[in-house]
């Protein structure tokens, strides 16, 4: 058994780099956990479900059996919690409405399009696109409210840049999943590994996020005393 | 397809990274213009409370010039006639004569009033010798009866700013006036010192102090600890009150960077 996930790792090893920032960022969150706020807590539940995923996705591969289905609740988990994050953390009620539209509308066609052997069509390509808009609700709210003082030590636009860069990193891919991984004379590990590339830059910049989390708080609570 | 892919998303990140760049270059913007702005407010309120204080220095010192020059003048010469009168009454009615003293010994007080009240109005020590004299003449006109006021300062005070000087003068005047009448203080300390870069002035008494916060609350009293922040504040001045009820108070006021110009010897009270 264990021969069959060294082969895994030697044949994959860019998607178990992308693995190990993931179980590095959970690692940070826990650490940092008395420093979390609600949005980071979701963020935390995130990387932790997907986490879990890619352990069962790890498991199916290496006996060989399709985890395709895994990709499509991976897509699910992020748009969910991501959704959840963002409404947590803009304000304005109007961005709520819109978060919560957009996550109606991925739910639907989560339901319709949904595959247990196939990466599903349109769907993941409706979550990164929402995902790039939720960015822009975030960003848009950073510079209505200006509460933020120092930007670059803020983590949720850390957070966010990270979210913008994964997102329109792997839109093409999954955009046109038809020409790229649903293609049975394409090159599937190729886009697969160019999609983990950018996972791994996600799950990095969370983990740096959740530093940064506690970093600002702790300078909240000395700029209080 | 896999090159048409990666130009797409080579587009796109660059897209994103100029997006992230642009915000945090435009934050960062609006915050310094937002900081710009705050300051300039501040020193417009500053420069606001400057000029309505200066406003009320004019104010009384007109009023005390038009109170020596006019009714000061109006008095002492309703004083000869009233001298005049009697001489004239003096033989004739002696009931006249009386209610011509009684009347002589009101405009006498009249006149010493109006002389105080002059004088008080416009410190003419503080302006001809200086914060440390005006002090000891502050101190020494509030001492009556059970009441004990004293000036401690250090031996070297520097010749500070005739607008820092009168700001100080006026904070411990309002601080002693408010020891005798409101806590009933029976010893007052009026403390002035000077460290390197700022100097201290405090004003402690063994009165029965009061609850700083309930009079904050109160927009109907604690004008004149208001008074004193915003007269602190146009000077850069910080102001701590150690009060409590039941005790005796003690406020420190400090003013750094005072710019002295000359140091001058000053004895110890």
């Amino acid at each position: 058994m264990l021969e069959r996930f060294i082969q895994l790792i030697t044949d994959f090893p860019l998607w178990f780099i992308s693995d190990l920032f993931l179980l590095l960022a959970v690692a940070a969150g826990l650490v940092n956990l008395s420093f979390l706020n609600k949005p980071f807590y979701w963020l935390l539940i995130l990387i932790s479900l997907t986490l879990s995923i890619e352990l069962a996705m790890t498991i199916y591969a290496a006996y060989r059996q399709n985890n395709h289905y895994l990709i499509n609740l991976t897509s699910l988990v992020e748009m969910v919690c991501l959704a959840i994050v963002y409404a947590k953390e803009i304000r304005s009620p109007r961005s709520r409405m819109i978060i919560y539209g957009l996550g109606l509308i991925y739910l639907i066609a989560f339901l319709i399009n949904f595959e247990w052997t196939r990466i599903a069509d349109y769907m993941i390509g409706i979550q990164r696109i929402s995902m790039i808009i939720f960015v822009f609700l975030h960003f848009q709210s950073l510079l209505v409210s200006m509460r933020v003082t120092n930007l670059f030590s803020h983590a949720m636009f850390w957070v966010s840049a990270g979210v913008l860069i994964y997102a329109t990193g792997t839109l093409f891919v999954f955009l046109f999943v038809n020409k790229t991984l649903r293609d049975p004379s394409g090159d599937f590990t190729w886009y697969m590994i160019f999609t983990q590339s950018f996972s791994g830059f996600f799950y990095f910049v969370i983990a740096l996020s959740f530093w940064l989390r506690r970093r600002e708080v702790r300078m909240v609570e000395h700029s209080g005393l | 397809m896999k090159l048409y892919i990666a130009v797409g998303t080579a587009v796109l990140l660059v897209m994103a990274i100029f997006i992230i760049v642009f915000v945090a270059y435009y934050q960062q913007k609006q915050i310094r213009q937002q900081l710009a702005l705050k300051e300039l407010q501040e020193k417009y309120r500053k420069e606001l409370m400057a000029a309505t204080l200066q406003a009320q220095e004019h104010e009384r010192r007109r009023i005390a010039q038009d109170l020596h020059d006019e009714i000061g003048t109006m008095l002492s010469v309703t004083k000869l006639s009233l001298n005049q009168l009697g001489r004239t009454v003096e033989h004739n009615d002696p009931g006249s004569t009386m209610l011509v003293q009684k009347t002589r010994s009101l405009l006498d007080e009249t006149i010493s009033n109006v002389r105080r009240i002059s004088r008080d109005l416009v410190p003419t020590t503080l302006e001809r010798f200086g914060l440390v004299s005006a002090l000891e003449e502050l101190a020494e006109k509030a001492s009556h009866g059970e009441v004990h006021v004293e000036l401690s300062c250090s031996e070297k005070i520097p010749v500070l700013a005739p607008h820092l000087n009168l700001t100080l003068y006026r904070i411990a005047q309002e601080l002693t006036n408010n020891a005798i009448k409101h806590a009933n203080a029976s010893n007052i300390v009026i403390d002035l010192h000077c460290r390197p870069g700022e100097v201290l002035l405090s004003v402690v008494d063994d009165g029965h102090g009061f609850d700083l916060d309930e009079i904050l609350k109160d927009k109907r009293r604690g004008l004149g600890l208001r008074n004193i922040e915003s007269r602190l504040s146009v000077i850069d001045g910080h102001v701590t009150f150690d009060v409590a009820r039941g005790r005796g108070s003690r406020i420190i006021i400090q003013v750094k960077n005072p710019r002295p110009e000359v140091q001058v010897e000053v004895e110890t009270v």
